[in-house]
């Protein structure tokens, strides 16, 4: 017994056995992805970049409650509001510092018009510091840029709502 | 040539494509010319992986929205079978744009004329003291 033992010490049975199994990995396929040729999984509910959306018509959605500023944690946004020539209530500001969001989606929980809503897209990482302080602009491009899929997103997860 | 070999932003790299042609089908192109790919067997994690090949410079961000979740396995149905109803305001597509002169800037930028409206007086600054 003492004698096997020591035969498969000297051998190095173990390393040998450690290293196929290493070697029958590289056959296998790999866990790893290919980005940016390939990307990861995403849910329909992925808190990403914010954007504020519209009607069909292309109003915008926001009303100015000011219920996404009360909520948010990292007190990212800001909001300002006055009536418009029509009489409807709109922002006329709605900044959103992402430096200090973080992400959390209390405000879009919170939205009862469906307006601000994190979408799919977290690609927008930036060179300079000022390029993430969100303006209204900003996120109503952002909501027209992505509305399809955020569309899409909200019909798949309204069955779990 | 060169540059597919030896770097990986351009476009695709040879490990990219190889790996692409030989166990993927072509799925769609979209408006841009980027092009889809969906592996014929499920993968590792059991998911017929997929794959864009992107024209021009390997930019992530250059997957318009309409392939976005598709790419991402969000569904499974791609915009060639099931295009994402587009409504009348929708804009085209755009790129990350930091670094460029394009780039988004707030205003009250330096590098943009606008000025920065003054907050509502319920907003006060602070000022210190001393």
């Amino acid at each position: 017994m003492r004698i096997a033992q020591a035969l498969k010490g000297a051998l190095l049975l173990d390393f040998i056995g450690a290293m196929g199994l290493g070697f029958r990995y590289l056959f296998r396929r790999k866990a790893t992805i290919n980005y940016p040729f390939e990307k990861n999984p995403l849910s329909p509910r992925f808190r990403g970049e914010h954007a504020l959306r519209r009607y069909a018509n292309g109003e915008e959605r926001c009303i100015a409650c000011k219920l996404c500023e009360a909520i948010c944690p990292a007190q990212a946004i800001t909001i300002e509001a006055e009536p418009r020539d029509d009489g409807s209530r709109r922002t006329t500001r709605y900044d959103i510092d992402m430096t200090k969001c973080i992400y959390c989606g209390f405000c879009q929980e919170a939205c009862p018009v469906d307006a601000i809503v994190e979408g799919p897209n977290f690609e927008f990482a930036t060179e300079t510091r000022e390029e993430l302080f969100y303006d209204k602009e900003k996120l109503l491009a952002n909501g027209d840029r992505w509305e399809r899929e955020i569309a899409r997103n909200l019909e798949l997860d309204a069955p779990y709502r | 040539m060169l540059d597919k070999i030896f770097t990986w932003w351009s476009g695709w790299t040879v490990g990219a494509l190889f790996d692409v042609k030989r166990r993927s089908d072509f799925i769609g192109e979209d408006d841009y010319g980027n092009r889809y790919f969906q592996d014929r067997k499920p993968s590792y994690e059991g998911r017929h992986r997929r794959y864009v090949i992107y024209k021009g410079i390997a930019e992530p961000s250059k997957v318009p929205a309409d392939w976005h979740g598709w790419l991402h396995y969000t569904y499974d149905e791609p915009p060639t079978e099931r295009p994402l109803e587009r409504k009348s305001f929708e804009t085209d597509h755009t790129p990350n744009l930091t670094g460029t002169i394009f780039a988004y800037r707030p205003k009250g930028s330096l590098s943009r004329e606008a000025e920065r409206r003054e907050a509502d007086s319920d907003y006060q600054a602070w000022s210190p003291d001393a």
